[in-house]
């Protein structure tokens, strides 16, 4: 039903080679691809894959290193949005950049309207929009009491209205609830019908093969490979996406698993903002195992965390720590009970960045004996702690008096994972440890997991990338929405089996859809 | 593009601290002689009399360091509160109900000589802290915004103090005046020589910025304020209780503003007076103190003595150069200004721009 334009216009918008670098890392890596008019192009792609970075070259946020764009067979270099705008790119951000306190016309009139009496004519034109799409506007709403559904719509409106002719939508189903997006898909239609070009940015399978023409894979920065999508299905966009299983490795634990020493049934917990976000997940942990969580961001992993270090209380549901109740403790609590956590923001939760090294190499462990006595701290055992901790874990500082904030990001890590693995603990908590880091420092982060679990501590992995999980854990819990799609063996999954059940599809253990 | 671009510093060295504040007071300065030429007083005229009629003068040094007192309690206190990221504007408030609570005990307690002082001294500690007790116990609990809250109280605190001396407190034998009865003699602070100087204050205030500084770098306390201060994310992760933490170092940093009104009351007026006289905005002008010695409660005693000289000077203003003494109020404004527009001088610093070698600096 896809009413393309003849083969002879050019393309709404082509990239050709586009490289983007940063500080240790491609996030770009010589990226071809095209929109035509009328057609919707989606780029799929894991967290990491490159798929924001080259969004915000699209749209004049950062400038390509190396490459071409041409927008309308013309060559274009957009210094800022304003020039991608001008030249007929829209994006509707996954985040909304709406002003809530106002209303939905001084919204729109921000965007788009003449200096004097702004909202004048905005009737009109946004009428015609809507006659267009086929839906409703209250421009005299506010915007903070509108759905999230209604305030995308807004920024639709908003990119339109400033003659947007291709547009970028950003996981724009992460907000919406099924009917939403549903609503959201027969806007994209029309657009399609209308000439527009769709760049259409998700992880998720399923509403990539239900609305997108065209399929860009992008993995490690790079394309993995484009599809119409009439020519692909699911399961090579999953392989596509996660890459084929290579030789990950693996080294399997020395021996088999200990006495259970977490129990985790039917917990609950809510986001910050109130809503579900563990809607009832069981599994337990083995002394000396390590358990990976698998998922795609945003389905749990970050609440499982905070609820297992006492940081978030549960709603429902219990947590068993070495045959005890421990739901509801306070972090102390739970550090007394040897649960460590390597948290995922390791710059502003994992150190303290304003204050020295020493400091933050006894945070957590400045209660006890040596470092506490009797209230007074004993700053030279803290220097002698920091001393120790800076040769055995290899911390590159300027010196132990140094701000946590001076060091790189790996030397941070070493920080935090000198500091929590260094009193023997029963439960390590990992979330994406070694996110960012090189190679060096994800290696050592990787064999100091690997030892913990070798001495007997239970270690509870959360990552987004699946080598790391396949190589370190025995096994692997997969979230989806809040509940766990299952647990399967390390040894005798792939990527493609999880990929699936990332994306919410229940697997039979080692098949492959 | 500029040639030159902001780079950010590791930690300010203490030169460099010192530096920066020296020049913030310096251009808060300047700004004040502009506001004497408006007034059509030469500025350099100006502060020559007012250096010499304070510094250069004993009786006037007696009056800077006088005024220094209070703003060296109330600072001292509320840096550490700052160090925390507790943001106590209610010194003012904290520091009226201490001196009221000391009045109480010197007008109706009846305590032999020997007791009195040092119950009038722990009762404005208690109901200082108390004071503050409030909005740390809504922020804690129910996370109300203490800047609003402590702002609030001190209010309540005005307008309680205005009531006892227009009604049940008022002196009986002073006509129509609105004040207490004069403290009996033991309920009185002694003052070096014929100056108002209460030298016993003075030491209570450099005893307790040496208290706070060892809070702060040799306790476990210290260590968990300062990292609630820092980063209250890792301080959660930490597992610092912020209950407990927040009502300990409100319980001394409001304290130390009740210390300042005792010292008020017992040193100066020797009776409950109304807010306007009895404390001039101390509590207000402390934060200025706080924020200009950069949360450092030793440094807190010298920018005590450089706002306390402000203020002191306003007397000099308003005597011998027939200036309204208002101007004060403005320079410690200026001075507040400059202190928060030098902040990005300690954190970044200038360097010049290398040649643009990749596009991708264009962001």
């Amino acid at each position: 039903m896809t009413v393309r334009a003849p083969a002879s216009t050019p393309p709404l918008l082509e990239v050709q080679n586009i490289t983007k670098r940063f500080p240790g890392v491609v996030a770009n890596d010589r990226v071809n691809f095209t929109v035509r008019p009328g057609e919707v192009h989606a780029l799929l792609g894991e967290n990491g894959a490159g798929k924001t970075t080259l969004m915000h070259m699209l749209y004049g946020l950062q400038a390509p290193d190396g490459g071409t764009m041409a927008v309308g067979g013309r060559p274009a270099r957009f210094r800022s949005p304003n020039d991608a705008r001008a030249a007929g790119i829209g994006l509707v951000a996954q985040h909304f950049h709406l002003a809530g306190r106002h209303t939905v016309a001084e919204n729109l009139a921000l965007a788009s309207s003449p200096f004097w009496r702004p909202t004048r004519q905005l009737q009109d034109r946004v009428g015609q929009i809507e006659a267009t799409y086929g839906f409703e506007l209250d421009l005299n709403a506010r915007v903070n009491q509108l759905s999230p559904g209604q305030q995308q719509r807004i920024e639709i409106v908003k990119a339109l209205l400033q003659g947007a002719q291709l547009l970028i939508l950003d996981e724009p189903t992460s907000v919406l609830t099924p009917q939403e997006a549903e609503r959201l898909f027969t806007v994209i239609d029309t657009m399609r019908q209308d000439g527009k070009g769709i760049i259409f940015i998700s992880h998720k399978l399923d509403e990539v093969m239900r609305i997108a023409d065209r399929i860009t894979v992008l993995r490690g920065g790079a394309v993995a490979g484009t599809r119409n999508v009439q020519d692909t299905t699911t399961s090579e966009l999953a392989r596509l996406m996660v890459g084929r299983s290579i030789d990950t490795g693996r080294q399997a634990r020395t021996e088999t698993a200990g006495r259970v020493r977490l129990t985790v049934q039917d917990l609950k917990a809510n986001r910050a903002s109130g809503e579900p976000a563990l809607r009832g997940v069981t599994f337990n942990i083995h002394a000396g195992e390590i358990l990976g969580v698998a998922g795609v961001a945003g389905n749990g992993q970050a609440e499982l965390t905070q609820v297992l270090t006492g940081l978030t209380e549960p709603t429902g549901g219990s947590v068993t720590l070495d045959g005890h109740n421990a739901s509801g403790l306070t972090v102390r609590e739970l550090f007394d009970r040897g649960v460590v956590h390597i948290p995922e923001d390791r710059n502003h939760m994992g150190v303290v960045g304003g204050m020295r090294i020493t400091e933050n190499l006894v945070m957590r462990r400045h209660r006890s004996r040596p470092f506490n006595r009797r209230g007074r701290l004993d700053w030279q055992a803290v220097d002698r702690h920091a001393d120790d901790a800076i040769r055995d874990y290899q911390i590159a500082a300027p010196s132990k008096h140094a701000v946590t904030r001076e060091l790189s990001g790996g030397n941070v890590q070493k920080v935090i994972l000198a500091r929590e693995l260094s009193g023997k603990p029963g439960l390590v908590v990992a979330s994406h440890p070694s996110y960012g880091l090189d190679v060096a420092a994800t290696e050592l982060t990787h064999d100091l997991l690997r030892q913990q679990r070798d001495e007997g501590a239970s270690v509870l992995l959360v990552s987004e990338d699946l080598d790391e999980l396949l190589k370190l854990a025995d096994r692997i819990l997969v979230l989806y929405q809040g509940e766990a799609v299952g647990v399967v063996d390390a040894e005798t999954s792939d990527r493609e089996t999880l990929g699936l059940m990332m994306a919410g599809r229940q697997v039979a253990q080692g098949a492959s859809a | 593009m500029l040639p030159f671009r902001l780079e950010k510093r590791g930690v300010p060295s203490a030169g460099l601290i010192w530096g920066v504040s020296l020049a913030a007071v310096a251009v808060a300065m300047l700004l004040t002689g502009v506001l004497f030429a408006f007034f059509g007083v030469p500025p350099i005229e100006a502060f020559r009399t007012i250096v010499e009629r304070t510094i250069l003068d004993a009786r006037g040094l007696s009056e800077v360091v006088r005024r220094a007192i209070p703003l060296m309690l109330a600072g001292v206190g509320l840096t550490l509160a700052f160090r925390a990221n507790f943001w106590n504007i209610g010194a003012e408030g904290q520091l009226l109900i201490g001196a009221t609570a000391a009045s109480g005990i010197a007008l109706f307690s009846g305590l032999p000589a020997g007791a009195m002082l040092p119950t009038m001294l722990l009762a404005a500690f208690l109901a200082g802290a108390a004071w503050g007790l409030l909005p740390a116990l809504l922020k804690t609990r129910l996370g109300v915004n203490e800047i609003i809250t402590t702002l609030m109280m001190n209010y309540v605190a005005i307008y309680i103090v205005r009531w006892l001396i227009n009604g049940p407190w008022k002196g009986p034998s002073l006509g129509g005046f609105s004040y207490t009865e004069r403290f009996a003699p033991e309920a009185v602070l002694p003052t070096i020589g014929t100056t108002r100087l209460h030298w016993p204050t003075l030491l209570l205030a450099i005893a307790l910025a040496l208290f706070v500084a060892w809070l702060l770098a040799r306790t476990r306390f210290g260590f968990e304020a300062r990292m609630m201060g820092e980063s209250p994310e890792a301080a959660r992760y930490a597992g610092v209780n912020f209950f407990k933490t927040t009502l300990t170092l409100i319980l001394v940093s409001a304290g130390a503003a009740g210390l300042a009104g005792f010292g008020e009351v017992a040193g100066i007026h020797q009776r409950l007076v109304d807010p306007g006289s009895l404390s001039l905005g101390y509590g207000y002008t402390a934060i200025i103190v706080a924020l200009l010695a950069r949360k450092n409660p030793v440094a807190a005693l010298v920018t005590a003595l450089l706002l306390g000289w402000v203020a002191a000077s306003g007397d000099v203003m308003k005597i011998s150069l027939g200036l309204p003494s208002q101007i004060t109020g403005v320079t410690s404004g200026l001075v507040l200004l400059s202190i928060i527009g030098s902040e990005p001088f300690l954190r970044y610093r200038l360097v010049r721009r290398e040649p643009a070698r990749t596009p991708s600096e264009a962001i």
